[in-house]
């Protein structure tokens, strides 16, 4: 709907980051910048950072229901300020925020994949986030936390619609040197970045007729940057996997438009008893085992061997669905995988997401 | 090879060029105002259609509030309680860059997807289209306006202007321009609604909700009706649309019927040329049908010699109709913008539909005209159509049998007239049968009137003007039509010239009346409040105020304009009660939930007192009483009077549109005013006197006529054309008794004399059969037609200067007419003349 983003003769645009970019692009000046470690405070930081650019709450979740039919899905929130400041206005639609989100459902068995996305002004009572009460959304898709603590989550699109109670396990992990995450060489081209790894899920989810009551494991992604990506890189590939010994792996390999992996590519692991190792790109092994050719264009690699050996781990991913693309403004594939391996010589299983972005057919601008 | 009979008829109009040019121009200006007149009126509707055609977009319904509006967190419940994805607010209000009137209107890009297509043509307008998102969503006064209307303003993208919205100066920056080939954003001023917002002074307020609902999604307006708070209601986009073009119907239906009378009077001219020109051929005739030509070949080469001059005629017609249209569109659009919508036309849309009418109006003219000339002159046997004199017999034998068809078609349209109710159209049709009755009575009138003034002509002229009128009374075979179709313009003017004048007087006398109060302020900048309200009634010289208010009710069936009046002691008497007693309405009417509605709402409507209404408050529906129906020629003439006490009842609105400022004795209003304009604080107040304002009401009402003027005296030039083409026709015909005349000794001179006396004549008849159906005519405009259309009555008033300077203009029209053919009578040869056969 938004942007005539994919100009003909641009670059393919391929990342939220970059539409975040796209749509904040130009000048940084005003923004506040990620240039040093800085002390993360909850639960206001699970709220806005409104003097940053860009800013995402990002969920995803693998789910089975009671008679085992497997389900994943995702639902990114994004905050992008159009402008440093807020213009002053009698009119509560006056904003310098945008929101925008992603809401996409896997069914494996059906081998079914349905995403939607929408757009709001944060403004209004539109869309927005706060910290305490911990509240983000846009229109009436919604995280937000609950008088108990633990969080709710409530999404849909036409026949699909979610609601599940997230319970976190493990507390809040930062990525990166103190959640300073680097993206590029270029001081400022760096994110604060946390996640929560784990978190207990149960609720219904209605798809196609049917209501399913589900339970499972979700993952919490949170960032806020200003500049992110360099232009010599083409995008990433971001593993976030839970393994059955209750430990859990996130990777990112960004990689360059020269098809070489950036050296500011990093990887956190969690254990189940919740402490953190940070690891970095000389740490990380990635080979593809499968590709996979989108019907609208575009070849992902679709199967990896991961491995971290300082950490004993070798894993194979495998995406559950081969189509988990979200046809949406900006292109990318998001999707539930399934895991298994060995961590130090022991078998493992698990199952996770996997987000690939810079390999789309940039989209054709559509005539609403 | 061409049959002898077609050769024969083109030798005939090439020898007579004037008489096919005058019968060709009298029919193409009458095609011409019929084409420009159904263009004007087409394009302004398709101009409206496709201007709410980009407004409602894919809307299927409307979620509307009260004049107040809708509070903006009825949205934000619907999107984020409701989950409602196909709605889309709206802000809208009046704005104006420089002279041109448009309307603003308030979007949130993200919500129109569903709706319109601003996002996807401003994504569309070229280059780099993120800057103008953020241009459009963060900068106030950014707004987008249609390229051509950009263009027109001379604004280019970036350009910084002016504007008024609501009266208030505001600064606006154009971020980009908007492809618009349909021409269906001209009238448009597209902002972000935080935007228009700001520069309505509607914070926290929606004008309105478009709602998309699928027509297989059975339950969902059921369910956006339950999830509304009470006062906000859920309306059809299309119906609303149509309700507001209706507005509009019986204006347009008027002007429509005054494009027939010109036709009307061009079909005359036809039939007067083609009667003339079978005349002159009758030798022709006789010796074609001696020599074996069948009567049915005859018509037929008649007829298609009409149809061909109805076809070059029409084609001209058509040509000159299109340009006329692109006149007649600017007023027909000032007229609807003053009195209906707001609508935005740059151009005549030129619809084939348009000009096809034009066509079938100008041969079915044609064809019209003659067939009766046609048929009578072939009926004869051959031998008789030779002789002249039988024609006029025949025309005098005829004359009891048209008079009493005449007589006939008049008391039809009496028939019509009492049983069609309500009916616009039929109203309508009867006109134009009165009219037919009164031409078929006007032949016997002039035999009457000639007869009866030959005597008299004699006595004060001599034999030259005895023989000038006898001439007229013995010619009726043509002059009668000449008369006829000149009796009919000049009935036109009468008609629509009393009408007006009645309607004006009215106006003038309602305007005098309904400004009571000296001095009317309105706000100037910022808003009336009632701390304002006691401030202007403590000033000095300030004996009382009154305060209006004027909302817009919308609902299903159309629009209703609701007055709040906080009135004076002297207020009361500018309301003229029609059907009650002041004594027993005011009272009531201050104290209850009633109200007392305008004369053409209780007409539209239905309704008179003791009756209820049901209005659409702030609380939801809720029935009032009625007192009383006032006399109102207010241009938004559907309006409730309720009392500014009832209405803070029902409506959340504490706005104040005008104060009434009732100056004491003793003191000046021009120093009372001056003193207002002058007072401090945020809000400025604009001050007019009530002369100002009468002026100012009435300057519209005479803008709406300037039509009504340009249409009849192009019906007046068809006519004179035709009496022009009459004049010629009879001098050439008697060339030889104007030849006998003077080789009889008889001067150029007093042939010219005489054959001005005879047009003279034949104008001065022409102007006294006007005068019964030009009464007639007004009286039915104004009772049935005004009544019907608009809903308004109005007190008939004949100014006898009106009869008399009809009268005159006929015999001017007719002299004029006769100028030439006299001078070239008198010039011609006798010797020529009289061996011409």
């Amino acid at each position: 709907m938004l942007l005539a983003i994919p100009c003909a003769d641009a670059e393919p645009a391929s990342s939220p980051s970059e539409l975040a970019r796209a749509l904040g692009a130009g000048d940084d000046a005003g923004f506040a910048k990620a240039l040093e470690p800085r002390e993360f405070v909850f639960p206001d930081d699970h709220g806005p950072h409104p003097e940053f650019r860009n800013e995402w709450w990002y969920v995803t979740g693998n789910l089975d229901s009671e008679n085992g039919r497997r389900f994943g899905y995702e639902l990114t929130i994004f905050r992008v300020a159009l402008a440093p400041d807020a213009p002053a206005s009698p009119s509560d639609w006056r904003t310098n925020m945008l929101y925008f989100a992603h809401f996409a459902v896997t069914d494996a068995a059906a081998a079914e994949f349905h995403a939607a996305e929408r757009y709001a002004r944060g403004a209004a009572g539109l869309a927005g986030a706060a910290a305490d009460p911990f509240r983000v959304w846009l229109y009436d898709w919604r995280i937000e936390a609950l008088p108990s603590g633990a969080w709710r989550l409530a999404a849909n699109d036409a026949d699909v619609r979610l609601e599940v109670t997230l319970d976190a396990m493990k507390p809040p992990v930062l990525n990166g040197k103190a959640g300073l995450s680097q993206k590029s060489a270029e001081p400022g081209n760096a994110s604060y970045y946390y996640s929560v790894t784990r978190f207990d899920t149960n609720g219904r989810l209605a798809l196609g007729g049917d209501t399913f009551t589900v339970a499972g494991t979700s993952w919490l992604d949170r960032e806020w940057s200003t500049s992110a990506l360099a232009p010599d890189q083409a995008g990433w590939d971001w593993f976030a996997l839970q393994l059955d010994d209750g430990s859990d792996l996130m990777v990112y390999a960004l990689r360059r438009r020269d098809g070489t992996i950036d050296a500011e590519s990093a990887g956190t692991f969690t254990a189940a008893d919740g402490s953190a190792t940070q690891f970095a790109r000389d740490e990380i092994r990635i080979d593809v085992t499968d590709r996979w050719t989108s019907p609208r264009g575009g070849t992902y690699p679709a199967g990896w061997r991961l491995a971290v050996p300082s950490l004993g781990l070798a894993l194979e991913v495998e995406p559950v669905v081969a189509d988990q693309e979200l046809d949406t403004l900006v292109r990318y594939w998001e999707g539930a995988v399934d895991v298994s391996g060995t961590r130090g010589g022991s078998p493992v299983a698990g199952r996770g997401y996997v987000e690939l972005t810079g390999y789309a057919k940039p989209r054709e601008l559509e005539r609403p | 090879m061409i049959p002898v009979r077609f050769r024969a008829s083109l030798g005939y109009l090439r020898r007579h060029p004037w008489q096919l040019a005058l019968a060709v121009i009298g029919i193409a200006v009458g095609v011409a105002v019929i084409v420009a007149v159904d263009l004007a009126n087409a394009s302004a509707r398709k101009a409206f259609l496709l201007s709410m055609d980009a407004v409602v977009g894919k809307a299927t319904h409307q979620v509307l509030g009260g004049p107040e509006g809708i509070p903006e967190n009825v949205y934000t419940r619907l999107r984020t309680e409701q989950g409602m994805n196909a709605i889309a607010p709206v802000v809208a209000g009046e704005a104006r860059i420089g002279t041109r009137g448009l309307t603003l209107i308030g979007v949130d890009l993200f919500a129109e997807r569903a709706l319109r297509d601003y996002t996807g043509m401003l994504a569309d307008t070229g280059g780099d289209a993120e800057p103008l998102f953020r241009a459009f969503l963060t900068e106030p006064g950014a707004v987008v306006l249609a390229a051509p209307l950009a263009a027109s303003l001379k604004l280019e993208p970036g350009s910084a202007f002016e504007l008024t919205v609501d009266g208030t100066a505001r600064s606006g920056r154009l971020v980009a321009v908007l492809p618009d080939e349909e021409q269906r954003l001209g009238g448009l001023v597209v902002a972000d609604i935080a935007t228009a917002q700001e520069w309505l002074g509607r914070t926290g307020r929606l004008s309105r909700i478009d709602v998309r609902i699928e027509p297989d999604d059975e339950g969902a307006l059921a369910r956006l009706e339950a999830a509304l708070p009470p006062g906000l209601r859920v309306l059809g986009a299309a119906g609303r649309t149509q309700a507001t073009l209706d507005m509009s119907a019986g204006f347009m239906t008027n002007l429509s019927a005054m494009s027939l009378l010109a036709l009307l009077v061009g079909l005359f001219l036809v039939m007067n040329s083609t009667s003339f020109s079978v005349l002159q051929r009758r030798p022709l005739i006789g010796t074609l049908r001696a020599l074996g030509v069948t009567r049915r070949e005859l018509v037929s080469l008649l007829l298609a010699e009409s149809a061909v001059i109805g076809l070059v005629a029409a084609a001209l017609g058509i040509a000159l109709g299109v340009a006329l249209g692109e006149r007649l569109l600017d007023l027909v659009a000032r007229s609807i913008n003053d009195l209906y919508f707001r609508v935005t036309v740059t151009s005549v849309a030129v619809e084939p539909a348009s000009l096809l009418k034009g066509l079938v109006a100008g041969v079915g003219a044609a064809l019209a005209g003659a067939a009766i000339p046609a048929w009578e002159a072939t009926g004869y046997r051959p031998r008789l159509a030779l002789a002249r004199s039988v024609l006029e017999e025949r025309a005098r034998r005829a004359l009891p049998f048209v008079t009493l068809a005449g007589l006939v078609i008049i008391g039809a349209a009496v028939v019509v007239l009492v049983v069609s109710g309500r009916n616009l159209v039929a109203g309508l049709a009867a006109v134009f049968m009165l009219i037919s009755g009164f031409s078929l009575c006007a032949p016997l009138f002039v035999r009457v009137a000639s007869t009866a003034l030959a005597p008299l002509a004699r006595r004060l002229g001599g034999t030259v003007a005895r023989m000038a009128v006898a001439g007229v009374g013995a010619s009726l075979s043509r002059s009668g039509i000449a008369v006829v179709a000149l009796a009919i313009a000049v009935s036109a003017t009468i008609g629509v010239s009393v009408m007006v004048g009645s309607f004006r007087a009215a106006v003038v006398d309602w305007l005098d009346q309904s400004l009571q109060a000296d001095l009317y302020a309105r706000a100037k900048q910022g808003r009336i409040d009632e701390a304002l309200v006691a401030g202007v009634a403590s000033q000095d010289g300030v004996a009382a105020v009154s305060t209006s208010r004027r909302v817009v009710l919308e609902e299903a069936d159309g629009r209703t304009w609701l007055v709040a009046l906080a009135m004076a002691p002297g207020s009361y008497a500018g309301i003229e009660l029609i059907d009650a007693e002041p004594a027993a309405v005011w009272p009531a009417w201050e104290s209850r939930d009633a109200v007392v509605v305008s004369e053409p709402y209780a007409w539209h409507r239905g309704v008179a007192p003791g009756d209820v209404v049901r209005l659409p408050t702030g609380r939801g529906p809720r029935e009032f009483a009625v007192l009383a129906t006032y006399r109102s020629y207010d241009a938004n003439a559907s309006s409730v009077l309720v009392s500014r006490r009832t209405f803070d009842r029902w409506f959340d609105d504490d706005g104040i549109d005008s104060i009434g400022v009732y100056v004491e004795d003793d003191a000046r209003p021009e120093d009372v005013a001056a003193a207002l304009r002058r007072r401090d604080g945020a809000t400025l107040l604009e001050v007019e006197s009530n002369a100002g304002l009468r002026a100012a009401g009435l300057d519209v009402f005479d803008r709406t006529f300037v039509i009504t003027d340009v249409l009849y005296w192009l019906a007046l030039g068809v006519a004179f054309v035709g009496v022009l083409s009459a004049m010629l026709a009879l001098q050439l015909e008697r060339a030889r008794e104007i030849a006998t005349l003077r080789a009889l000794g008889m001067t150029p001179a007093q042939v010219g004399g005489m054959l001005a006396a005879q047009t003279g004549l034949l104008g001065l008849l022409s102007g006294l059969a006007a005068l019964p159906l030009g009464i007639v005519m007004a009286w039915v405009l104004i009772v049935v037609i005004n009544r019907r259309a608009f809903g308004w009555r109005i007190e008939m008033l004949v100014d006898p200067g009106i009869l008399a300077s009809s009268v005159l203009l006929a015999v001017v029209a007719a002299l004029l007419a006769g100028v030439y053919p006299a001078w070239r009578a008198g010039r011609a040869s006798p010797a020529l003349a009289m061996r011409e056969e």
